[in-house]
């Protein structure tokens, strides 16, 4: 086994572009281990990290590419490496690379812009963020790392600037019927939904597209905004907005709760909102609120929906295959009892977890509701468990499992040598800039998985929610079939997936 | 004298134009939709040393 590495001088990727570059690199024949990444400290550290003692590394300055290559010999390594330029120019006829670099060329060439949409490394972020709201520009800060001073800072700053900032840590928002970022394409329509998560208001925003409705904006606020630090700055920013919006008819606002705070000051907005409002503060429940509030508070994300649409007498679980699959764990083993969660989107990690709870069946996590059912590590399941994939420990240096499904296939493997596992429940989510097949991202690992469990006689049942709509640009009908043509049972939300698996366990 | 619309409002009630900074597949996917976006290739600027990114906010 032997390493090589080289620095290019002056050649700055992205992020996510080096990852499907690295991805290539590494599936190359006798290759190890491989990294593609620009030369910032954090980047260098983790190459420490990894084991790279070369000296060259502390050479590097973050506009340098640094490419290393871990092969079964010398010779291997050192021809990849001679060959990686193939690979980044065959990556880069998908990159378009434009003649402008910065926030001021780009104003210069559209002046009347109103949005800046930034996903820079998160030590530059709040810099470029802080420059466009005092150019009086919007603000869409998918960018993470920016600490919390700033954000404050440049929300304040937003605020006498009358513009909007959206994050940092917002992964979706759709305005006018453009999705930025992670986003589902919906039908438009008069609801306008607010939220810190963006899986959250993927979801919501899909199940009210099946719903036969549609959405005027969905804005994102940032994982952060409702925290008693923050204040909700954006959030009451934007509810001010769509209350004063025309299109927007009712508002939603999906959340986790809100800090101790923030919350009485928020439901007092809420309140005072002169459009009817329905909220889903997940795990906050009706008797938290005193009397005088009106809005309407919905448990799950898919039963804010029902509200948001006005059908109310509707039952949540009509939603899309719920009746279909009464079968129960028939044909499994009895040491068969646990459920097991691997989630891309955070959200349907913590509102399943919610759901499992109300039912008083405890469950483990990376990422728990109960600090008591916290994983001892979060590659290892113990008895319930749900693990979110896209927490910093899966995602630092490596692609979120929304856009690779590399390491949820591995776990998928992992999970189903385990003979008391019973149910994995999975979550698809769909949408631009999403993986173009997450289905056969992981259809193989289910594959194995499946026939693990048979060499021991078992039977493992996938359950997986798939968050799209049909004019996604994967194909929902598709990415639903391979699944269920896979046996896997398929839900259009979270939750009902979820109950789904509580009436399993239950069985 | 017209009064000139806040910018939040502009936002939604305007076709976006939008300029994006960083991931390439986010300006795509905007561009794929059908709506104005400059794909700006940023980089760090002073070559991320940020004592001169510091220097350089002062002079601008």
């Amino acid at each position: 086994m032997a390493t090589s590495l080289i620095i290019k001088k002056k050649q700055y990727y992205d992020s996510v572009f080096l990852m499907g570059v690295n991805k290539r690199l590494s599936e190359s024949e006798g290759v190890i281990q491989s990294a593609v990444v620009m030369g910032s400290e954090a980047n260098k550290q983790t190459l420490i990290e990894m084991g790279i003692q070369d000296p060259r590394l502390q050479t590097a300055q973050p506009n340098d590419l640094i490419v290393v290559v871990t092969a079964d010999s010398q010779h291997t390594a050192d021809l990849v490496l001679e060959q990686f330029d193939q690979f980044l120019e065959v990556s880069t006829e998908s990159k378009n690379r434009s003649s402008f670099h910065t926030l001021q060329d780009g104003l210069e060439s559209r002046p009347n812009a109103n949005l800046v949409v930034i996903s820079v490394p998160g030590e530059y972020a709040a810099r470029e963020a802080r420059l466009a709201v005092e150019r009086g520009l919007n603000v869409f800060l998918f960018s993470n790392n920016v600490s919390l001073d700033d954000e404050i800072e440049i929300k304040q700053l937003a605020k006498e600037h009358g513009v909007l900032v959206m994050g940092p840590d917002c992964g979706t928002s759709i305005l006018n019927g453009v999705g930025i970022g992670f986003a589902n394409r919906v039908r438009s329509g008069p609801i306008g939904v607010i939220g810190p998560s963006g899986t959250g208001i993927q979801e919501f925003t899909c199940l009210v597209h099946h719903l036969g409705s549609g959405i005027s904006h969905a804005i994102g606020t940032g994982s952060r905004d409702l925290s008693d630090a923050v204040g909700g700055m954006t959030t009451l920013a934007a509810l001010k907005a769509l209350e004063n919006d025309p299109k927007t008819e009712v508002i939603a606002v999906i959340s986790k709760p809100p800090g101790h705070k923030t919350l009485p000051m928020l439901s007092a907005a809420l309140t005072n909102c002169a459009k009817p409002v329905v909220a889903c503060f997940l795990g906050i429940h009706d008797d938290v609120f005193g009397a005088g509030v009106s809005f309407r508070l919905a448990s799950t994300i898919d039963e804010a929906a029902f509200m948001a649409v006005g059908k109310q007498g509707v039952e949540v679980k009509n939603f899309e295959g719920q009746d279909k699959y009464a079968g129960g764990l028939s044909g499994q083993h009895p040491t068969q009892q646990y459920l097991r969660g691997l989630f891309a989107g955070g959200t349907f990690c913590y509102q399943s977890q919610q759901i499992l709870q109300s039912y008083n069946i405890p469950v483990y996590s990376n990422s728990p509701l109960d600090k008591r059912y916290a994983l001892q590590h979060p590659d290892h399941s113990q008895q319930h468990s749900l693990v979110d994939m896209g927490d910093d420990i899966y995602t630092r240096g490596r692609p979120h499992p929304m856009i690779d499904g590399s390491q949820r296939a591995q776990r998928i493997i992992a999970e189903a040598e385990d003979p008391g596992v019973a149910v994995i429940l999975l979550d698809f989510i769909l949408g631009y800039n999403s993986s173009m097949d997450p289905v056969s991202d992981l259809l193989p690992a289910i594959q194995t998985a499946q026939q693990t469990a048979a060499r021991r006689g078992d039977r493992i049942t996938f359950v997986a929610s798939i968050t799209a709509t049909e004019l996604d640009p994967q194909g929902y009908e598709s990415q639903k079939l391979a699944l269920q043509t896979a046996g896997v049972i398929t839900f259009q939300s979270n939750a009902a997936a979820t109950k789904y698996c509580v009436k399993l366990l239950r069985s | 004298m017209e009064e000139k619309e806040n910018p939040i409002q502009s936002l939604l009630s305007e076709p976006l134009v939008a300029i994006n900074l960083g991931l390439v597949g986010f300006g795509a996917a905007i561009l794929d939709q059908q709506a104005e976006v400059v794909l700006v290739d940023w980089f760090p600027p002073a070559g991320g040393d940020q004592e001169l990114i510091d220097l350089l906010d002062q002079l601008l």
